[in-house]
Order: C-alpha cells, then structure tokens, then sequence
C-alpha cells in the first residue's frame, strides 16, 4: 500500500466512521459519552518536584537562599505564571557569548500567560512525595500505599478510560516520556484486568527511540513494501499468533493495527530525517532533556493529533544537588509548556482552538534544604516533607474560565488526583469513570472545585 | 627354579599383550533436539534481555554483545508497542552483512525443509502438519514471500516471546 493509498484508506474510514454506526465491544452501537468541552486535550505532567516557594510563590532565592530584598524575588515561569521576574542574580537563562552564565532569561512565547488564559489553582494538595507515586496518581486519580515502584499501576490509567470510553485507536492516545529511567515506560497502561494493554497508549521516550540507541538500531530498518512485503508478513505472523493463541493467549503489549504501526514507521523515518536536517520542533532554546523530549511530543502531537497526549517533564529533579541548575530547568520548563501550547495555536490547525491543556506537578519539594551547595553556593533541595505536598495545578482552552484563580496559600483547593477526572470531563467521559468505581469519593474535576 | 622362570615368562607375554591393547577413541558431540512437541509447551513469557539474546544468537549464529544488549533492551523499552519495536530491530538487523539467512532459491528447492528448520530454529519445537502445509502453500502461491520477511513474521510472533 503507497501512503497517499493508505491516507484515502484512511480517510474512507474516517468517513465511514462518522456515517455508519458500529458495534463496540461493550456491545452497545455508540458510545455513551457527553460532548466534551474539548477534542484534544494535553496534559503536562510538570514533573521532577517543583518547589512552590519558586513556583507559584514566585520567591525566586528568598525562600531557599536567605538572599533579602524584592530584587531577589520573582516569577522565572514567564510563560505559565503572572508576574515580574526577579532583577538580580539572574542565573536561569542562557548564556551570553561575553558575561556570566545563565544571565540572558529565554524570551516569553505567549503573549498572555496560561495564568490568564485559564484557571489556575495555587494551593493544590500532591499525594506522597515521590516521583513514581506521583506520576501514577496523576494518570490514574488514585493514590496508594500498595503500587510498587517497578510496578505497572494497579488502576486504569486516564490512557485506559479514553480509549475505553471513547472507542479510541492506540495512536490518538500518546504518553511521550522523558526516557526510560523511574519505571517511566509502565505508565502508559495499567494491570488492571478490566483495562490494560488493549487500551494502552502509545508510548516514546524520543532522547532514547532517536537517541543513540534508535540511531544505531532502527534508523535503517528496512522500508519493506507495504503491500507486497508486510502484508503477506503480517498475514503469516497472524497464522502463527492464531496458532498460539488457541491455548496461551495473546501476548501484552500496546497494540497499533497494521495500518497504525505503519504509520508510526513512517513517523519514526521521518524524525531521523528531520533530525539530520535540524527541523524537529524544537523550542527557540533547546539546551536540555525536557525541551527536547517536548519538541517531539509536537512532532507526535501534528502527526497523529492525539485525542489525548500525555508529556513527561523532570528536569528539574537536578534541584538535588544543584539550586542553579534547578532554577534554569524550571525556566525552561516553563518555555516548554509555552511552546506546546504555542506549537499547537500556530502549527497544528486541527487541533487549534480545540485543544486543553492542563499542567500539574507530581509533587513539590522540602522547605530546608540539604547540606550540598552548588556553584553558587546555594543550598540543594529534596523532597520528603510537608512543604513537598504543595503543588498548583492550571488548565486552558474551550470552556475553560479564563483569568480565574481558585484558592489560595491559607485556603488550599484541589487534588493532584483531580487530574483525571479534569481530563475525562474535558473529553466528556467523566461519568463512566466515576461509574467505573475507582476513584476515590471526594476527588472531582477542577471544574467541579471552581 | 625352573617353574619359577615359566611363570615370570608367562607374566612377561601377559604384560604385552594387556599393555598393547589399543586406546579406545570416545568422541562427545551435540545432536540438535527439538525441546519442544509443541506450542502448549511454553507458559512463560521471556524477558526483554532474554528475548534479545535469544532473538540474535538465531538470526546470527553467535551470541550478542552486553553493550549490544543493553542498547537493544533500552531501545525496546523505549518504544510502546514492543511488537514494533522488534519488527524494526528485527529488520535493521536484516542489514546486517552477518545474518546468518538462507536465500530465497534453497528456500523454494526444498520448502518442507525450509518450513522444518525455520520451526525447530526459532520455535525449537517441529511444526505440526497443518502449520507445515499451511507453510508450504503459503510459500508456493506468493511468489513474493523471502526467508527475511518469514523470519521476521516467526521472531515477532507471540510463541517467540514465550519459552
């Protein structure tokens, strides 16, 4: 099959997907969803701990250095966040071919922040303090005691209930991580008998599938013919899976149909092609992990205009052992979610206008900090105690309340766990999840917290 | 004295004859055995380093390299649909000027053969009749059809993933 001949194909289907009923698996002949507010929703998962005294509280070194005076306070999230930046020891932005490191802030992308743009919730409550829980929480909406960390999560993740709910092929649903390390590559399905693999999203950690390793040992996979070569292969794989299915199942694992893995292959060529010619979308600055894993979460975002896509950030964990180097991957984690948002507006016409956002942290980090200074001589930050609970959440895009701010530092609102039910009511699938039973009673939509 | 002398005699042509008895030669060797009678056999699923290894000692007759293994492992861990994932390592090996393949015409001189080895070599096991007929005709009607692309079909089918 030549791609303009799978692209009518496809198209045909699409079509005929919009004129003719059909049967899900639940045996019903449409699904029972609500229109959503939204038809693409991108959730940021705005992880690695970010400290709120530098975040929401816009503290700059107050807070964590014990530098005194309003020109060491200010807002380094320009993209997200309202609010000046700071005046003095600027160490976050790039550096200047003459005059101290990190001194040049990376330009604002939007012209009005996600601040303004939507709603946002500064005092919002994290469940646990570690990366694994936290991301788990986050794409599942339950938080517990039990989920191991090198564990597929116990309930169905937000990928799960999409594609479920809303009949939805694996590759309008995507997880794009910041690399394989942290159980990250478990979370784009749950163990859950009732959901799993069949209704797990696609996943890439592109620093890895078009780092060295995709360099090395996919680059030049063979381009067989579609037609004359894959078919028939496919035709004998699926003999010999039939034969071995009759007793043992079939294998886990995410599955893309014949068509949809082809077009993850041309996707793949077309990244290393891009790659060499320097046109990935990259963000303006593209100095560290996250702005490259997020450069193509856009290139997956335009080429597959996912109903729902996930993106990972953690660079920021760095904050370790390195105040300097925390501040300048918050800075541009900032940028980063400016550019997916801008990305999306100006690149991707299908999904303009018609896309959310949300960006929440996994969880914050300690209000002391540890004994390890860095260049600077600023103390390093971890995250195991109270202050580490305190996070915000935000969210953009159709039908959602623009300039509005919900709670405060004294009067806490909302749940890292509200995420998912955030996302479900954006898509129109929120009742089924709440009917689904798993999460917990008490945990809503941000809508329902406004 | 004399029967003293006999019986030393006797014991001297007892001695050549036990001390010039030939070295018998023993050789041990390998006979390829199919460990498998059939597909039901196999309950447990491989793990990723496990299926790497196995999945290159096949396709090149020698075993992988840890680096090697490691950077396939990640790759592999990288990618969602780890059926994909392996249809692409599977076929950038296919590059590889060391695969050990055979060519499309021993393939169609002796098809029962082909589909024999192919089996025992990825599968360890014989096919059953209906799998080798199904084989066979596949073959003799798609005029198309390569040992490369039925050795990707057999190292990213699911009985591969299993032992």
């Amino acid at each position: 099959m030549e791609r303009r001949e799978f692209i009518k194909n496809a198209g045909i289907v699409a079509a005929g997907s919009i004129v003719a009923p059909y049967i899900l698996p639940s045996g019903s002949m449409f699904a029972k969803t609500t229109a959503g507010a939204a038809q693409h929703v991108v959730f940021v998962l705005f992880a690695g701990g970010v400290r709120q005294q530098e975040s929401v509280l816009q503290r700059y070194l107050s807070d964590s250095q014990g530098l005194v005076g309003s020109a060491f306070e200010g807002n380094i999230m320009f993209n997200m966040l309202n609010g000046g930046p700071p005046s003095d020891k600027i160490v976050f932005g790039t550096d200047p071919s003459i005059g101290l490191p990190g001194t040049v802030p990376i330009p604002k992308i939007l012209s009005s922040t996600l601040q303004s743009q939507g709603t946002f919730f500064p005092e919002v409550a994290a469940q646990g303090v570690g990366h694994y829980t936290g991301l788990n929480t986050l794409l599942t909406g339950v938080s517990t005691t039990t989920q191991g960390l090198r564990q597929k999560p116990m309930y169905p993740t937000i990928f799960e209930y999409a594609r479920k709910y809303l009949d939805l092929p694996a590759t309008k649903t995507w997880f794009i991580g910041n690399g394989i390390g942290n159980s990250i590559p478990l979370l784009n399905y749950s163990d859950h008998p009732d959901f799993g693999a069949k209704y797990g999203a696609n996943f890439f950690a592109p620093s890895v599938t078009f780092g060295a390793q995709g360099e090395t040992y996919i680059r030049n996979a063979k381009p067989y013919h579609p037609e004359e070569e894959l078919s028939p292969m496919y035709k004998l794989q699926g003999f010999l899976n039939n034969t071995f299915a009759l007793e043992q199942g079939i294998i886990g694992g995410v599955h893309n149909t014949e068509e949809e893995k082809y077009q993850i292959k041309l996707f793949i060529k077309d990244m290393f092609a891009k790659k060499d010619a320097g046109t990935i979308a990259l963000p303006s600055v593209s100095d560290n992990s996250d702005l490259t894993t997020v450069g193509y979460g856009c290139e997956v975002m335009k080429a597959f205009t996912p109903t729902l896509t996930v993106i990972n950030l953690s660079a920021v964990d760095g904050c370790h052992a390195n105040f300097t180097g925390y501040l300048k991957s918050l800075h541009r984690a900032d940028h980063a979610v400016g550019h997916i948002w801008n990305y999306i507006q100006t690149q991707i016409p299908s999904m303009s206008g018609k896309t959310a956002i949300i960006a929440c942290p996994e969880h914050g980090r300690n209000l002391m900090g540890n004994t390890i200074l860095d260049q600077n001589d600023w103390k390093a930050y971890d995250h195991s105690d109270a202050n580490s609970t305190r996070v915000f959440s935000m969210m953009a895009g159709p039908s959602i309340p623009s300039n509005l701010s919900v709670g405060s530092a004294g009067t806490p609102i909302g749940d890292i766990r509200d995420c998912v039910l955030t996302v479900a009511e954006l898509l129109g699938i929120k009742s089924q999840i709440q009917a689904a039973g798993y999460i917990p009673s008490g945990i809503v939509s941000m809508f329902d917290r406004i | 004295m004399k029967k003293i002398s006999y019986l030393l005699l006797l014991f001297s042509f007892s001695l050549f004859f036990v001390g010039c008895n030939k070295e018998k030669k023993t050789q041990y060797g390998i006979t390829q055995q199919n460990i498998y009678n059939s597909a039901h056999d196999k309950t447990k699923l491989k793990t990723d380093q496990q299926f790497i290894s196995v999945l290159y000692s096949n396709l090149f007759q020698k075993n992988i390299s840890q680096a090697k293994a490691n950077a396939v492992e990640q790759l592999v861990r990288s990618i969602g649909d780890k059926s994909l994932a392996y249809e692409l390592i599977v076929s950038d090996f296919m590059n590889d000027a060391d695969i050990i393949i055979p060519d499309p015409s021993t393939m169609r001189e002796d098809i029962p053969k082909f589909v024999d080895d192919t089996y025992s070599r990825f599968y360890l096991r014989q096919p059953s009749e209906a799998e080798k007929q199904y084989f066979i005709n596949f073959i003799e009607v798609n005029p198309n059809i390569t040992p490369e692309l039925i050795y990707i079909s057999f190292a990213t089918s699911d009985e591969y993933f299993y032992y």
